[in-house]
């Protein structure tokens, strides 16, 4: 029995439901402790089991268990839609995504068969794979995006306590609907950069 | 830029970096202390053949009316022993892929999976014990449902699939089975549930994540086998977006340590079977899902215990896109149970090969009904047929009441006159030689029964004999 692996699973299932709800506008209308209160009763009904599995493992089964960066990032937008706050820069926000996107359209086509080389396979503890991972984290950390030095460090923290079922690291970093969401960020950007230039 | 706004970047950057250095401090402490997954074959334990005495010719048993099965059950120590049975009992329900495992008191436990049919949310996995000395399997039993599996695993599962039996090092056994969320067979995760009684009860199931893609598209159809350290190599395939064969490496604990890319997308290498020769050697069968000419099943070698492996080569033998079997025989030589043939499963043979897998010569063909293939039968004749191979394949059935009979008849209907035809399947083999040296094999009979074969060393013997002179392939 994994109820720990279990419990983050539908834990991070349980926030993309909560911070999009949040989202929603007749409940951001609210006052704080009213909304507090709808999130906390969408909760228990996430959690509740239905004919054998709550709408959180329902959710979870389709989904998986979503990867570390993306619960940082489900975070950041809780924290921005509960207190109109921004805790990183879009800037900041959008390299670290076009990040996430460069290594989607690398890993995946790969990692599904494409050639003999799995890159899966680095995930499991591989310490070259690390040592890259650690200068690419370090120099993000300086140069590039603080975000992406943080999703890769809560990742490897995440990955060496056993957070999830997986020990692979690969799953801690990414995972698909992260790599769609950063492609529609950047097919977003791209279009509002088109736009800009038709209209200037 | 003002200073305090710089000064405020320059300690959010080092904050960062000391998060950076001791998240990493740890992770690459967890990496170094994680065991590399060892190589290097351990080999399975098979008793030498009893010496047996040299019996008196005894005269041929030639009465009319005789099924084979029946005898088969007579003793005859000259001609060896080969008795097949029915090893699932539920009627009007689809069964496949079942897998096989030798009890420490040397009965047989099968498991595979039986529902309304296949891919339904009704599907279980069921499990039955042969008892040898008896000859009876006992009644089937639910192992896992898709109930059960999903209350424990916490998230909704849509259907159940292939189950494959191993024994760890320590002497549990370990049930993978299939299970999926989303879509159909490509969309699959393997379930995992052990058992330190011999199967009488099993753990919690909990999902072993092998693919980073929602963790879908990892199967398991053939036996595990065991790395000279107690690790478990588990044979598996990936079907989403294209097919090929993988390994996974289980560590004592059942967690997932490594993971291997036998061939890559498009050589439609499916269901791998390993066949470990020796600590450093073992060959690679693998069922064949591609469009190449003529259809023959892939293989590949490795010679440094698994941690390398050869490209993949055609085999020598057809492969109709089907499951093999296969086992090494104490001698080395290798026998395995399939499909030979292009196209269908409706035969299914026993094949040998002494050099390795090169070559590959027919023994003994266990089913054979493409003979009715274009025969346009009519359902008393087609039902006709399968009452006998009922009767052949089960002496219960030859001696039971005509009600019982036309029960079981009426069970296999659905399925072979499914088309309006009489169209016959003999799939999914799962062989295993049991300590005393006796084989057990089970198949998939028409998708409606688990059927169950076992001979003994003196039957091969005899027929390796008679197959000398066999048509190399």
């Amino acid at each position: 029995m994994q109820l720990d692996t279990d419990l983050t699973g539908l834990f991070g299932v349980t926030l993309v439901v909560v911070t999009l709800l949040v989202r929603v506008p007749r409940l951001r209308a609210l006052p704080l402790p009213k909304r507090a209160a709808w999130l906390a009763a969408m909760i228990i009904v996430l959690s509740i089991p239905l004919w054998g599995v709550s709408p959180a493992g329902f959710v979870r089964g389709i989904t998986g268990d979503l990867s570390i960066a993306a619960l940082v990032l489900l975070v950041l937008a809780l924290v921005r839609s509960l207190t109109g706050r921004a805790l990183v820069e879009e800037q900041n926000r959008n390299a670290m995504l076009r990040a996430i996107l460069i290594a989607g359209l690398l890993f995946y086509p790969l990692a599904l068969g494409l050639g003999v080389f799995d890159p899966y396979r680095l995930g499991y503890g591989n310490l070259w794979f690390m040592m890259v991972l650690f200068g690419l984290a370090a120099w993000s950390s300086l140069r590039y995006s603080i975000l992406l030095a943080l999703c890769i460090a809560s990742a490897v923290a995440a990955w060496s306590v056993g957070w999830y079922e997986s020990a692979n690291l690969w799953d801690y970093l990414l995972d698909p609907w992260l790599a769609i969401y950063a492609l529609a960020v950047e097919m977003k950007l791209l279009f509002a950069r088109w736009k800009g230039r038709v209209h200037a | 830029m003002p200073l305090s706004r710089q000064i405020n970047g320059m300690v959010k950057k080092y904050l960062t970096l000391g998060v950076v250095l001791l998240a990493f401090g740890q992770g690459l402490h967890q990496a170094w202390q994680r065991p590399d997954p060892a190589f290097g074959f351990r080999m399975p334990v098979i008793d030498p053949p009893v010496a047996q005495p040299v019996a008196a010719p005894q005269p041929p048993v030639r009465k009319k009316g005789r099924h084979r099965s029946r005898r088969a059950e007579q003793p005859n120590i000259a001609n060896g022993r080969y008795i097949s049975h029915l090893a699932s009992s539920r009627l009007h329900a689809q069964t496949h892929a079942s897998s096989l495992i030798e009890l420490k008191d040397g009965r047989i436990r099968a498991f595979w999976f039986s529902g309304s049919r296949e891919g339904a949310a009704d599907v279980t996995i069921n499990n039955a014990v042969f008892d040898p000395a008896q000859g009876v399997w006992s009644a089937e039993q639910v192992v896992a449902s898709r109930g059960s599996t999903q209350r424990a695993l916490h998230r909704y599962v849509a259907k159940l699939g292939n189950p494959v039996v191993g024994r760890t090092a320590d002497g549990s056994l370990y049930l993978f089975y299939v299970t999926v969320s989303l879509g159909g067979w490509a969309g699959s995760s393997i379930t995992l549930m052990k058992s330190v009684d011999e199967g009488e009860s099993w753990s919690p199931p909990r999902r072993l994540i092998t693919s980073p893609f929602i963790n879908i598209s990892t199967l398991v159809k053939s036996a595990p086998y065991l790395y000279a350290d107690g690790t478990m190599g588990l044979p598996v395939y990936h079907e989403f977006v294209s097919k090929f064969a993988e390994m996974l490496h289980l560590d004592a604990a059942g967690n997932v340590i490594d993971k291997q890319r036998l061939a890559r997308a498009g050589q439609g290498t499916l269901q791998p079977v390993v066949l470990v020769r020796n600590p450093q050697e073992a060959l690679v069968l693998t069922r064949y899902s591609g469009k190449d000419n003529p259809h023959l099943a892939r293989s590949l070698t490795t010679e440094d215990g698994g941690q390398h492996w050869s490209a993949v080569e055609r085999s020598s033998f057809p492969n109709p896109d089907a499951a093999l079997s296969a086992t090494v025989l104490p001698d080395g030589r290798l026998l395995a149970a399939l499909n030979h043939q292009e196209q269908g499963r409706d035969s299914l043979s026993l094949m040998l090969s002494a050099d390795a897998g090169r070559n590959w010569k027919e023994l003994h063909r266990l089913e054979e009904m493409r003979v009715v293939r274009d025969k346009n039968l009519d359902e008393p004749q087609c039902l006709h047929i399968v009452q006998g191979l009922l009767q052949n394949s089960d002496a219960r059935l030859a001696k039971a009441p005509a009600a019982t009979l036309d029960e079981y008849v009426d069970s296999a209907k659905a399925r072979v006159r499914g088309d309006g035809g009489c169209g016959f399947e003999f799939s999914y083999p799962y062989l295993i030689q049991a300590r005393n040296g006796d084989f057990h094999l089970t198949y998939t009979w028409n998708r409606v029964f688990i059927k169950h074969v076992t001979f003994d060393q003196i039957w091969l013997n005899r027929h390796l004999k008679k197959g000398a002179n066999a048509t190399r392939h």
